[in-house]
């Protein structure tokens, strides 16, 4: 590693520092008042069953450690999309990967009123977050297929997958949207799926999602070489030896499953994959040895700060998280654009 | 050259039949808002012609018994079938399902309170049509540019049962019948909430009502099944939300700790008490909740609590035995 980029290391170190605050702020902060104090002897007695340890170890601390590893798997995932399609408008769910995931939960839920109605069974949740992930990447191999059938000159791909999956996402969102319309009674529940909420998840969304996250976003930033060299254009990087088509869909592979990890236990929840990344960009450069980690960290710290919101701002009751990270994220967002558009001048 | 000519005229054909829509349309815009109510001396021996006064504020003439009704609500319907109007009715919506009489009507698909079909009510030929409030807006004020007669009275509410029990009975020519019913449910309520007066405490019990489990949603204090549970001395433990159905959180309701769930019974909803314990006490944290471990979580179908109809009472007997068994001895 270069001199250089050992120094770019230390600018890690406030991302770091931020996810901790707001890993702080989230476990301390909540619909039920907690001081440190408490927190401290909660944290200490896991077992005792008191209701502040009960509402610390089986509620607060899961939510917020769910919503940190899927903040930055979205994150991650939007930086290696955008590096891929080399667009700076892609995010997590460019090539459908969140309307896949959408209509796979939007079945099971119908299946579950279906049957079971009123009352969780601990499987079901399960299911949801099984039928969201196979969705996800049924819509998102269908795009593949329908990519690799088009074939227009070869060329092109990049556009064909990200045109074909605009296709499939509107088709699938409209057969959400039947399904929502026609079993309006399932309306709300549904629609706070779309608008992505950590409400109610506990250890088991962990256990289930968190190992795919990190092996996908793991894997993405061990191709953070190649993805320097696919944002280069295709023919750089074909000239500088890398096989084109292989680590391209490697990649792709790669973030679909993270994206669709993260919808399956949370819903969609937008704005997030999109901004970490630039924002990692702005802070960090374009380098993806750098990027990947650090939009995770950020995308991590983000989806805290978010979830805390969503959870306090009208308590006792709640908002989804989904409006919270698109509201806080667009003027922090645009304040990032216009200042780095001074420094340029 | 011969298929642009083509084009050319079916264009002119659609424009025609969209302006000829305008027109007509736009013509009866506000029939019957500046009507002067009529002299009740003019009416005749059955009570007709009448007019009567709706929620949106429109008055509507009705100048003889109407003997094809329709109802857009199921809590309407029962109304109309509690003061005997149920034979002058043609249709309601796929929702009615009670009481069994319903079933001889032609039912109408609402799949979305605005998703009816417009054409299919015209050609019932209705000459009075039922609505909710609010929530139907849209809709009546559709059916009134087309000139059906059209209703409309608000359902949510506790008060909006004798409101609309009036309104309806007065329109359909039961207004003997309708007087009584608004007082038999009066009194009734009043009978219920004295039979659980000595057994109740500083407070009442904490009650929590679980709409949904995912996301958790439960029903406010400004809901109808909220203002059920206050009515019958119940505490909501999310009596502080202001919203009608909120999503809440999880981590506030076990601090509450609530003495009494209540979930409704939706259609091929489990039906059986011990199953739906086992599965709450699944739920992380759930077990300590006093509900759970003194196994006080009660079904009650949804229909009774959900319609602000005449039914009411049942529904209010459901949640009075729920929150206070010792006043309902097993005979």
């Amino acid at each position: 590693m270069q001199p250089r980029q050992l120094f770019l290391v230390w600018r890690m170190i406030p991302l770091i520092g931020f996810l901790l605050v707001a890993l702080l702020v989230g476990i301390h902060w909540g619909a039920v008042d907690l001081s440190f104090d408490q927190i401290r002897q909660g944290f200490w007695n896991p077992s005792e069953t008191s209701h502040i340890s009960t509402i610390l170890w089986q509620i607060r601390l899961p939510r917020v450690i769910l919503a940190a590893c899927v903040g930055g798997g979205l994150a991650v995932a939007g930086a290696a999309f955008q590096g891929v399609f080399r667009n700076p408008l892609a995010d997590p769910f460019v090539i459908g990967a969140s309307s896949g995931a959408a209509l796979g939960a939007t079945l099971a839920l119908l299946c579950i009123a279906g049957s079971i109605t009123v009352i969780t069974a601990t499987w079901q949740i399960p299911w949801l977050i099984l039928s969201a992930f196979a969705g996800a990447i049924l819509v998102v191999g269908a795009v593949f297929v329908i990519a690799a059938l088009s074939n227009v000159g070869r060329n092109a791909p990049l556009l064909t997958l990200i045109l074909a999956g605009m296709a499939l996402s509107s088709f699938t969102g409209a057969l959400v949207s039947l399904i929502m319309f026609l079993n309006h009674e399932m309306l709300t529940t549904i629609f706070s799926w779309l608008l992505g909420s950590f409400s109610g998840r506990h250890w088991n969304e962990i256990i289930m999602a968190v190992p795919v996250i990190f092996f996908s976003g793991g894997l993405l930033w061990l191709m953070s070489r190649p993805l320097d060299l696919l944002s280069f254009g295709d023919e750089t990087a074909m000239t500088l030896g890398l096989s084109i088509g292989k680590f391209r869909v490697m990649i792709l592979v790669a973030a679909t499953l993270c994206t669709a990890a993260c919808v399956a236990v949370s819903g969609v929840i937008g704005f997030l994959g999109l901004m970490a990344p630039h924002m990692t960009r702005i802070m960090l450069g374009p380098r993806h040895g750098l990027m990947i980690p650090g939009s995770c960290l950020l995308g991590a710290s983000l989806m805290v700060v978010a979830d805390t919101l969503a959870r306090t701002v009208i308590a006792p009751a709640e908002i989804p998280v989904g409006i919270v990270t698109a509201m806080m994220g667009c003027p922090f967002f645009l304040f990032l654009l216009i200042s780095r558009g001074q420094q340029s001048k | 050259m011969n298929k642009i000519y083509h084009k050319l005229c079916l264009i002119l054909l659609m424009l025609g039949a969209v302006s000829g829509c305008g027109s007509e349309t736009s013509k009866p815009h506000s029939i019957s808002r500046e009507t002067t109510p009529a002299p009740t001396s003019q009416q005749n021996a059955a009570g007709f012609p009448v007019i009567v006064k709706d929620d949106r504020g429109v008055e509507v003439d009705i100048p003889q018994k109407p003997l094809r009704i329709i109802s857009l609500l199921p809590s309407h319907t029962e109304i109309l079938f509690a003061i005997g109007a149920g034979k002058q009715m043609v249709g309601c919506t796929n929702f009615c399902n009670y009481p069994a009489e319903t079933e001889q009507l032609k039912k109408i698909a609402l799949s979305n309170p605005g998703s009816v079909s417009l054409e299919t009510l015209v050609e019932m030929k209705p000459d009075l049509i039922f609505l909710g409030g609010d929530y139907q807006r849209l809709l009546a004020d559709q059916l009134s540019k087309l000139k059906v007669p059209v209703l409309s009275f608000e359902s949510q509410s506790v008060a909006d049962i004798a409101h609309s029990i009036r309104g309806i009975s007065r329109a359909t020519g039961h207004v003997e019948a309708g007087d009584e019913l608004i007082h038999k449910l009066n009194q009734e309520i009043k009978a219920l909430q004295a039979r659980v007066k000595p057994y109740q405490k500083q407070g009442g019990p904490r009650v929590f009502y679980q709409v949904w489990d995912q996301p958790l949603m439960t029903a406010g204090p400004a809901s109808f099944i909220g203002e059920l549970i206050k009515l019958i001395g119940g505490e909501n433990v999310f009596a502080d939300v202001e919203i009608a159905y909120p999503q809440v959180s999880e981590e506030t309701l076990i601090l509450r700790n609530p003495d009494v769930i209540l979930l409704p019974h939706l259609q091929d909803g489990p039906t059986d008490p011990a199953a739906s314990i086992s599965r709450l006490s699944e739920r992380p944290g759930w077990k300590e909740m006093s509900a759970v471990k003194n196994k006080r979580i009660y079904i009650i179908e949804d229909d009774l609590i959900s319609r602000p109809g005449p039914r009411v009472v049942q529904g209010l007997q459901k949640i009075a035995q729920a929150l206070y068994p010792e006043a309902f001895p097993k005979q």
